[in-house]
């Protein structure tokens, strides 16, 4: 299989997981708790692939998921591209192989997105208690589900494009 | 040597570069990029809703034919009480119209409901939407009210083909004309962030200082005309305390909202009919 389709079904998959996680959030509405997954989509790209492949990637992902938000598709685009920088910022400072290393990886790119969308939206609310009640209820489930699903999605994605006859794990992608 | 850059120093750069290059993109060109990437996802989550309604139509299937039959003499009990009601509202209207007419008024705007299937809820700490699976092809545009049986959900921020927006209430950016009911002058209503597992609510502002409610007795309140896009008297919430203003001229205070409305699955869109149509039948919605 030619990689710029395994690649294309690598952006499908990421794409389907933020439907899945739209889909949980549509579930969770009325507790007023939502799920936030930006890192997963982002994670593999960077820890993984060439510069190219992550950044077409980011790219799509994050214009296909800022499309139903607010304001100008810039923003959120930004964040998932912003994202996939720290990830392979990441790439040569960890050992992909740790899986906790992975998982810590994972939780700071969440909390370092969560520290974007609270300086970009949050403008006048962060003086409200209800502004940070909610702000401590979505990240401690995020957390939770990022902390939980990082590794497995990694190993997803790998043994997808090993089936694909891409040994991935094998490649040391523009090393310095 | 060949100077080589980190690999990180090229994502940097890469990043630095598409947001340069979409920071002098043409409005246009954003727009169409928007509305190519919401098009292109909409019918995952339209087909998604259906699944949805055939699961709860499978699930309803199950039930016994005595609590099916026991539901339907409700709600023709239900029927026959809003039956009555639109008998007494056809009597008002004529009557409106009659005074419309001696006083020479321009006629009351009229609505037709649009019925609509939500399809996706995504109300986060940082907006509040739902999508809804009517579009433009139904007549739906920006800036309609949007209403269901417990009142006031929104308005319509964005439109698609088949697909809309919906901008809810309870979002801190969205903002109405009301009034209290039984009192004709207008106040402010403003969506407030409001915690997990907690009622949505609101914010209501530029009371007069003469309106009293308590805990014992709230008082509704109710969309204003004066904001041209929803007709008057639709809920909007529940007022329990008002405190004075610091100028003490007037007042604000919380407004509960609908607590099913974080978990509304139907909605209907007001749109505004053209003066010369024809006013809705009996057994029809009315304003």
């Amino acid at each position: 299989m030619p990689r710029y389709l395994i690649i294309t079904v690598v952006i499908f998959v990421n794409a389907l997981l933020l439907f899945v996680l739209n889909e949980a959030n549509h579930l969770l509405a009325p507790l007023g708790v939502s799920l936030h997954g930006q890192a997963l989509a982002v994670l593999f790209a960077g820890l993984y692939l060439r510069v190219l492949h992550g950044a077409i990637l980011s790219l799509l992902i994050g214009l296909l998921s800022s499309a139903a938000g607010p304001g100008d598709t810039g923003s959120l685009t930004l964040l998932f591209l912003l994202l996939w920088s720290g990830a392979v910022f990441m790439r040569r400072r960890i050992r992909r192989e740790v899986k906790f290393q992975v998982r810590m990886t994972a939780l700071l790119l969440q909390t370092c997105a969560f520290l974007y969308l609270m300086l970009v939206f949050s403008g006048p609310w962060l003086t409200l208690p209800a502004f940070w009640l909610r702000v401590l209820a979505d990240s401690a489930l995020s957390f939770i589900f990022v902390t939980a699903a990082s590794v497995a999605w990694v190993e997803f994605q790998i043994r997808l494009l090993e089936s694909s006859g891409w040994d991935i794990r094998s490649e040391r992608p523009e090393d310095p | 040597m060949a100077l080589r850059f980190p690999v990180y120093y090229k994502a940097l750069g890469i990043t630095a570069a598409l947001f340069v290059g979409w920071s002098v993109t043409p409005v246009v060109i954003k727009s169409l990029t928007r509305t190519t990437f919401l098009e292109f996802q909409a019918p995952a989550y339209t087909a998604l809703s259906y699944l949805r309604d055939l699961q709860e139509y499978w699930g309803l299937r199950t039930r016994s034919r005595d609590s099916l039959i026991s539901a339907g003499i409700d709600l023709a009990r239900l029927n026959a009480a809003y039956e009555l009601r639109n008998q007494r509202l056809d009597t008002f209207e004529a009557e409106v119209e009659g005074l419309e007419r001696l006083l020479g008024l321009p006629p009351l705007p009229d609505y037709r409901y649009e019925n609509a299937r939500v399809v996706r809820r995504d109300l986060n700490t940082w907006w509040q939407t739902l999508t809804i699976r009517k579009g433009r092809i139904h007549g739906i545009e920006r800036g309609q009210a949007v209403i269901f049986r417990g009142g006031v959900v929104g308005r319509i921020e964005d439109v698609q083909t088949y697909t809309s927006t919906v901008q809810l209430i309870s979002n801190p950016a969205f903002r109405i004309a009301a009034h209290f009911e039984g009192d004709t002058r207008p106040v402010q209503f403003q969506g407030v962030l409001h915690a997990p597992l907690s009622t949505p609510r609101g914010e209501v502002s530029n009371a007069p200082s003469d309106i009293r409610v308590s805990l014992t007795e709230p008082r509704r309140l109710v969309t204003s005309r004066l904001g041209g896009v929803f007709p008057d008297g639709i809920t909007v919430g529940h007022v329990f305390r008002l405190e004075p203003s610091p100028d003490g001229l007037f007042q604000s205070g919380a407004v509960r909202l609908s607590p099913d409305l974080l978990s509304v699955r139907e909605v209907a869109v007001l749109v505004p009919l053209a003066p010369e149509s024809p006013r809705s039948t009996a057994g029809e919605p009315r304003r």
